[in-house]
């Protein structure tokens, strides 16, 4: 498998850390009998957009979560490898789950907001987790969160509404925000833009490319363009496999596998 | 060969107008046997509850004799004799001068009524005025079928001259129909006139009682590990099973169980409520376990995943969210139980809750029975008081079923699910 090493395009801030904020080493995945990924490694740095691509059914999502071990969830589901986040294995015994999602937070394919109010939403994240001592920090929390998620001017007269009213660009928007609330390192997407049209798809990665000084992100997108647009780094699957990853402009300018080739050029996928 | 390149005629021309026409008819047809269907369905339960209301409603009145009551000894007596003889001087001061027999006055009255009288005369206070006495089963059939033409066949054994004093007494404005509130204030006699559905309505409280607070703790519990923490393999497949089957045995079976652990083992008292109780929360606990798991399955896993992502533990996504958006559900499926558990007396009788009981049972371990055993107590019993008993007692049951049931509709409607 190839492993990248960070280089920069020209004109991008090159980034300061030379330890990746995530190390994957022959990590494999089944449900039940069934392989989903097959020894996969990779490193993703911290401080940029890691987009994950591939064909439907290629194991990105799965792969994506292994990195917060929502797996787990899955009974048939089982795993072989590690996974490294700074430096740590998150599958070693004794690993606390909680806290390990926590500190890798996640937004999902379909807007998931609780039935809740929004302020409820975004403050669950702090609520449960005991970050803030008063009301008065809390509310700043929450102010914050929403502010970075871009939301908060177009709710800030109605935090005390029902989430379920927003639409569903901002309803996306509102689940970065609870994410962002616990202070994340890392934030994993799966496929956020997929249920939102047009309009509320380019306000979500434009919200991407400003976290990403903030967090690390990693994306998992069907949408070749989209990875081309936010991403700096970009990992392709195929049937379970790593086929290729590095910078984003040079694997879609110059890719050495066939497959990442016949993929781009729209043979498959 | 299939023919690829055909392309399907376009849907015009007087065969596809037939077509259609029949297709039409179809619609029409199943709209109407619904209809029909729904029609019986109404009509039944309506003749259920017409005939329910006719025969039931003179329960909820009973003829009252007006007596002048005049006290003026120093001492008050002491045993019924003397209320007796009293009573009969009361109720033979209005008639005039017969020749009616000491006997054939007093069996006019309820046999209640020198406690009535002992009560008024209790103090030794000089007493003058009238007073409302309850009459004998007799009379209120009699003056039912008189004034109210119903009972129609009810034979009377009324003497000659007991109904020359009724007609006499009757002349005088001193027979009158009152509002029976010892039906609700009372429990069970063998005086129809006297004998009401209070003590079967404590006891039936007090059976639900014991049978939510088992079953409901216990069924949540379950269903709560079974839809959220049981692991899926064999063993919990096989329980599933198990408790959808539980659901579906005959209730006496529940009633033999409870015979045999609760009353042999456990050694509750014998028609105690909380040995029926306990019996009638295991006949509802699949009930409550199957609806309350159905609730929760309806909670999307989406918001379960939203909780776990954000590192919520599985107590906090079970308690901060799934509990509180399937909590309708759940408390929907508890109330059907409930009105289940109400209904329910076969397995009662097992238990031998069919006693005759007067007095409402002041703890659960007393002997107590519940409305529909009552019912079917009453409903073999031939005389014609008791069978408006029946009657009345079953409108009674059946206000509190609907009582429940809209409950439960309110609760469905107020709680719409919300993604």
């Amino acid at each position: 498998m190839v492993i990248y090493t960070p280089a920069c395009p020209a004109g991008t801030r090159p980034p300061k850390e030379s330890k990746p904020k995530f190390s994957v080493r022959d990590l494999d995945l089944f449900y039940g009998s069934k392989k989903a990924l097959s020894s996969v490694t990779l490193k993703i740095p911290q401080g940029q957009v890691t987009a994950l691509i591939g064909p439907s059914g290629c194991g990105k999502s799965s792969f994506l979560r292994c990195l917060n071990r929502m797996n787990d969830l899955n009974p048939l589901a089982r795993i072989a490898g590690s996974v490294f986040l700074d430096g740590d294995d998150i599958y070693a015994q004794g690993v606390d789950v909680v806290q390990l999602r926590a500190r890798v937070g996640m937004v999902f394919q379909k807007p998931n907001p609780f039935p809740k109010s929004i302020y409820d939403n975004v403050a669950y994240g702090p609520r449960i987790h005991g970050l803030t001592k008063s009301r008065h920090e809390l509310d700043a929390i929450v102010i914050d969160s929403l502010q970075k998620a871009g939301l908060y001017k177009e709710v800030s007269d109605s935090l005390e509404g029902p989430a379920l009213r927003l639409s569903g660009g901002q309803q996306q928007r509102l689940c970065i925000a609870r994410a962002i609330a616990v202070s994340p390192e890392v934030i994993l997407m799966d496929e956020p833009c997929s249920a939102l049209d047009p309009v509320a798809t380019a306000k979500v990665e434009g919200l991407i490319d400003s976290l990403r000084h903030q967090y690390t992100i990693v994306i998992v997108t069907h949408n070749m363009q989209q990875a081309g647009r936010v991403a700096q780094k970009t990992a392709f699957f195929h049937m379970g496999e790593l086929v290729e990853s590095g910078d984003t402009g040079n694997l879609f300018t110059n890719p050495k596998d066939v497959r990442t080739q016949g993929y781009l050029t729209g043979r498959f996928g | 060969m299939m023919d690829i390149d055909r392309i399907p005629a376009p849907l015009k021309g007087p065969q596809v107008t037939r077509q259609l026409a029949r297709r039409h008819r179809a619609d029409m047809r199943f709209r109407l046997y619904g209809l029909i269907s729904i029609g019986l369905a109404f009509s039944f339960i309506l003749l259920l509850m017409g005939t329910l209301i006719i025969k039931g409603w003179p329960a909820f009145i009973r003829t009252e004799i007006k007596l002048p009551v005049a006290f003026n000894s120093a001492s008050t007596p002491q045993d019924q004799e003397n209320y007796d003889r009293l009573l009969n001087q009361f109720i033979k001061k209005p008639l005039s001068e017969g020749a009616y027999d000491n006997k054939s006055l007093l069996p006019l009255l309820s046999a209640q009524s020198y406690q009535q009288l002992r009560i008024l005369l209790v103090d030794g206070n000089p007493l003058n005025k009238d007073v409302h006495f309850k009459a004998s089963s007799e009379v209120d059939t009699w003056l039912k079928t008189r004034r109210l033409n119903v009972n129609k066949h009810a034979l009377t054994s009324l003497t000659p001259p007991q109904l020359d004093a009724l007609y006499a007494l009757e002349k005088a404005g001193r027979l009158c129909f009152a509002f029976n509130h010892s039906f609700f204030t009372r429990g069970d006699s063998q005086e129809p006139e006297i004998a009401g559905i209070y003590a079967a309505l404590i006891g039936s409280l007090m059976t639900l009682s014991v049978a939510i607070v088992f079953a409901f703790p216990v069924g949540l519990g379950a269903a709560l590990y079974l839809s959220e923490f049981a692991p899926r393999n064999k063993f919990f497949e096989l329980l599933e099973i198990n408790i959808n089957n539980l659901a579906a045995i005959p209730t006496i079976i529940f009633g033999l169980l409870g015979l045999a652990f609760f009353l042999n083992i456990l050694k509750i008292p014998r028609s105690a409520s909380l040995a029926g109780g306990l019996t009638l929360g295991l006949v509802i606990l699949p009930i409550i376990i199957i609806s309350s798991k159905t609730a929760l399955k309806t909670v999307p896993m989406t918001i379960r995943f939203g909780a776990l992502a954000l590192g919520a533990s599985q107590v906090q996504t079970l308690f901060h969210h799934i509990l509180p958006l399937s909590m309708p559900g759940i408390l929907t499926g508890t109330l059907l139980g409930i009105v289940r558990a109400l209904g329910e007396s076969a397995p009662l009788l097992m238990l031998g809750m069919v006693a005759f009981i007067v007095d409402p049972p002041k703890s659960l371990l007393e002997p107590a029975t519940v409305l529909p055993i009552q019912i079917f107590v009453w409903a073999k019993n031939p005389t014609a008081g008791f069978v408006e008993n029946t009657s009345a007692a079953t409108l009674v049951l059946l206000l509190f079923l609907l009582l429940l049931n809209s409950i439960i509709v309110l609760l469905r409607r107020r709680f719409e699910r919300k993604w």
